[in-house]
């Protein structure tokens, strides 16, 4: 698989810069303390997407064609775009959740509690994007699976804003029970993921390239 | 042993049948695939390596058949695919990193040999590159991590003759070893005949003939005579025909004429088209 992570390494450091740009401006606004939420979601959410830039690069070059004689499996193929979604996911939270608590730490408002929620949901998030779009584009391919992209995009704004509807005035989370809510929605996320892999893998060993 | 054998293989799809293909390939030896657009050339290349599924029939690659680990197989082929299919944002360099993580036998070295040889620069990304220069890179790409099987689809068409002309050299270089052997599909048929051992043509999914190079110049012949002189002939020995005002000519097996009629001979395309044509 090295080969294949040293590949996407190579085009999200060319593709990408743009997002890694965004995320890196959105983490630090998120950390002035405005209280808008968005800036610190939007970036993850941003990161997760990678993979699906990058299979859609990987269609137009058609590097599946050459993938395919290389001494990999569907299954290995498929799987380096999950770790990328992985890697992307926990780059943009370290990112984020490290600035929120730099941030907190200068307003004098650290709470261990918040800043575990807000990872915990963070992460949550970003698992969920990718789990839901991957198995679609590695059964349909990038350009049809598209529309669900978007599809996808405008319903996570639309879960976002209700998950912000959560949040207190003064835009800190409320105080739902770590041990129960919070642990649920992460396990159900990684969960989701994990299925997601398993589709992913069964539908691209059967399409046609 | 031989390095690729195609047993009655078929693929079906809504507007097209890869027909039962059959075909041989012994190591040491270069076989041409020859046919028109369309003609099945690039579904047998997908096929062979499981791009998609057949529909019936084996497919034995150095030996091993389906059974056999394909990850194992794969190490032993080397391919240039008509689009070559690396990312338009990578080096030379940068595809020689991936490839050394990949193959188990990459030889760096040998890679940096070719990217020498062919005049391709390190760090141009390959967007950048001409037609020419893109399939140069994928054959050093295919030959660096010294494959036994060459599978090259379209590899030659679309490249200019100085180019296509230094890497036909390279493929024929390559079967210098005993157990090496390319699969070569083109419809340029003067690129193929002055390269493979063995001849292949497809005509709208089927297999016309599967020969040595050296027993199909030997066995068919053309000729020049009039409609009667043709018609007098046994229809089997006729394999294909272009009727001019001034007569015939036609493609003809030599053993089916009769004693004391000629043949001249005949060249790999005049053959495939008039074989074509009648099949038409």
């Amino acid at each position: 698989m090295k080969g294949l992570l040293r590949k996407d390494f190579y085009m999200t450091v060319k593709y990408c810069k743009a997002y890694l740009l965004i995320v890196v401006i959105f983490a630090a606004v998120s950390a002035s303390g405005n209280g808008n939420l968005f800036f610190t979601f939007y970036p993850v959410l941003l990161a997760s997407m990678i993979p699906v830039t990058l299979i859609s690069y990987d269609e137009r070059s058609k590097w599946n064609g050459y993938a395919e004689a290389l001494p990999y499996t569907r299954r290995l193929l498929v799987s380096v775009k999950y770790v990328m979604a992985l890697l992307s996911l926990v780059l943009s939270l370290v990112l984020c959740v490290g600035v929120q608590l730099v941030g907190r730490l200068y307003l004098h408002a650290f709470d261990p509690a918040a800043l575990l929620q807000l990872t915990g949901t963070l992460f949550s998030v970003g698992l969920l994007s990718p789990a839901i779009l991957l198995p679609v584009i590695f059964k349909f391919g990038a350009e049809k699976g598209r529309i669900v992209y978007y599809a996808v995009v405008i319903l996570m704004y639309i879960a976002l804003a209700c998950l912000f509807g959560l949040f207190s005035d003064d835009g800190l989370p409320l105080r739902l029970p770590v041990s129960t809510g919070l642990l649920c929605l992460a396990a159900g996320a990684a969960l989701l993921f994990v299925l997601s892999w398993a589709l992913s893998v069964y539908f691209y060993r059967r399409r046609e390239l | 042993m031989n390095a690729l054998e195609l047993r009655n293989v078929r693929k079906n799809y809504k507007d097209f049948t890869l027909d039962n293909v059959s075909l041989t390939l012994p190591q040491g030896c270069i076989m041409g695939l020859i046919g028109e657009n369309g003609a099945g050339k690039t579904t047998a290349i997908k096929l062979i390596l499981r791009m998609i599924r057949k529909d019936g029939g084996d497919i034995r690659i150095l030996g091993q058949d389906e059974r056999a680990d394909f990850r194992a197989v794969k190490e032993d082929l080397g391919v240039v695919l008509d689009e070559v299919g690396l990312p338009d944002c990578l080096t030379a360099l940068q595809v020689g990193n991936i490839l050394r993580h990949t193959y188990k036998r990459w030889d760096d070295r040998l890679y940096r040999d070719y990217l020498r040889r062919f005049s391709l620069p390190d760090n141009r990304p390959f967007k950048d590159f001409s037609r020419g220069m893109k399939m140069k890179l994928g054959i050093a790409a295919a030959l660096s991590h010294h494959p036994r099987l060459l599978i090259l689809d379209e590899a030659t068409s679309g490249l200019d003759p100085v180019v296509r002309d230094e890497a036909l050299e390279i493929f024929s270089e390559f079967t210098r070893e005993a157990n090496h052997a390319v699969l070569i599909s083109s419809h340029i048929v003067s690129d193929l005949e002055k390269l493979c051992d063995y001849i292949a043509f497809l005509h709208k999914g089927k297999l016309l003939l599967c020969e040595e190079k050296d027993r199909l110049l030997e066995q068919y012949g053309m000729i020049h005579c009039t409609q009667e002189q043709l018609a007098a002939l046994d229809r089997a020995a006729v394999k294909g025909k272009r009727t001019a005002a001034y007569g015939v000519e036609a493609v003809v097996r030599r053993d089916l004429l009769p004693t004391g009629l000629q043949a001249g001979p005949v060249g790999i395309e005049d053959l495939f088209v008039y074989m074509v044509k009648e099949g038409n």
